[in-house]
């Protein structure tokens, strides 16, 4: 923890969390990725 | 709306993507005198504009935007989770309006478009329920709390699911279109009650983000993620549509008639 981190305990400021901001941000890519993939796949093939 | 000054605006991958993918376009309709695959369609250029705008704007909420008061780095969260609601909320309005729209009219078309929207809707709804669970945790210090808010939330995307796994499960194409659209219009009655719970039953859960209610250096941001998830939105629908049309032509093509093998 860094000295600001520290100096932040205690006053209601929530520190750290970057892996849950990691987690939010792959969790949109892996959506909508994985959407646009399901779209692909379940397209009957030989039309547009 | 005053509009910050172009400098003020950092360069950032998704305006570099953007750049290139204009270039690239430009390069490629020159020589080949066609358009070229992911331009196919027209709603490909909604979806390449949301791309590059979700880069840039995902990349302002992690690097440019500032920290949030009080949630520190996890204020960033904000960026994804607050766009992917109210996209979720225009994707289950338009469905419910095409859903009356086609009880009324009986058209084919807004069928396939209820099923569309519905589908896209549950997509972003999974996205806003994860990202918000992910939010949760380090705020409020629990995944999931039975907070009015998320309760109905998860009944909405779960009323919608069960709209979707109700129509892939009938064959009658009229009874499917039917039972669909009424199915629709009464889960709409659940994101209705999703809307207006934080203002009914004040709770865990903080009222409703919009400019107004953000620090000026925070809205930009969350401008473009907005503009990124309707672009996104507006493409995804179109092209599940169009998938939606496809499939029903399959199905109600004539069957080919069996080859004769010559004696």
């Amino acid at each position: 923890m860094s000295p600001d981190q520290a100096a932040e305990v205690g006053s209601g400021v929530v520190t750290g969390g970057w892996t849950y901001v990691t987690a939010a941000y792959c969790v949109c890519w892996t959506v909508l990725v994985g959407y646009v993939a399901s779209l692909w796949w379940r397209h009957p093939r030989g039309e547009a | 709306m005053d509009l910050p000054p172009l400098e003020a605006l950092p360069l950032t991958p998704g305006k570099a993507v953007a750049v290139l993918a204009i270039l690239v376009i430009a390069l490629l309709n020159v020589r080949a005198g066609r358009r070229p695959w992911y331009l196919a369609r027209w709603e490909d250029a909604f979806g390449l504009v949301g791309l590059c705008l979700l880069l840039d704007g995902q990349y302002m909420g992690l690097v440019d935007a500032p920290r949030e008061r009080m949630m520190g780095e996890v204020g960033r969260i904000l960026y994804v989770h607050v766009p992917s609601a109210w996209l979720t909320m225009v994707a289950f309005t338009l469905t419910c309006l095409f859903a009356i729209g086609f009880l009324v009219t009986g058209w084919r078309s807004l069928d396939l478009l209820v099923e569309s929207a519905a589908e896209v809707g549950v997509a972003l709804g999974i996205v806003l329920q994860l990202t918000g669970m992910l939010f949760a945790r380090p705020t409020w210090g629990v995944y999931w709390d039975w907070d009015p808010r998320l309760v109905s939330t998860a009944v909405m995307l779960l009323s919608f699911i069960g709209v979707l796994t109700l129509r892939s499960l009938l064959t009658d194409p009229d009874q499917r279109a039917n039972l669909t659209s009424a199915g629709a219009i009464l889960a709409t009655t659940s994101m209705i009650v999703t809307y207006f719970s934080v203002r009914w039953w004040r709770s865990l859960h903080q009222m409703q983000s919009s400019p107004d209610t953000v620090a000026s250096p925070m809205v930009l941001v969350l401008r473009i993620n907005a503009f990124a998830m309707l672009f996104l939105f507006t493409w995804l629908l179109v092209r599940r549509w169009r998938l939606a049309r496809a499939l029903a032509a399959r199905d109600e093509a004539p069957p080919l008639p069996s080859a004769e093998v010559p004696a």
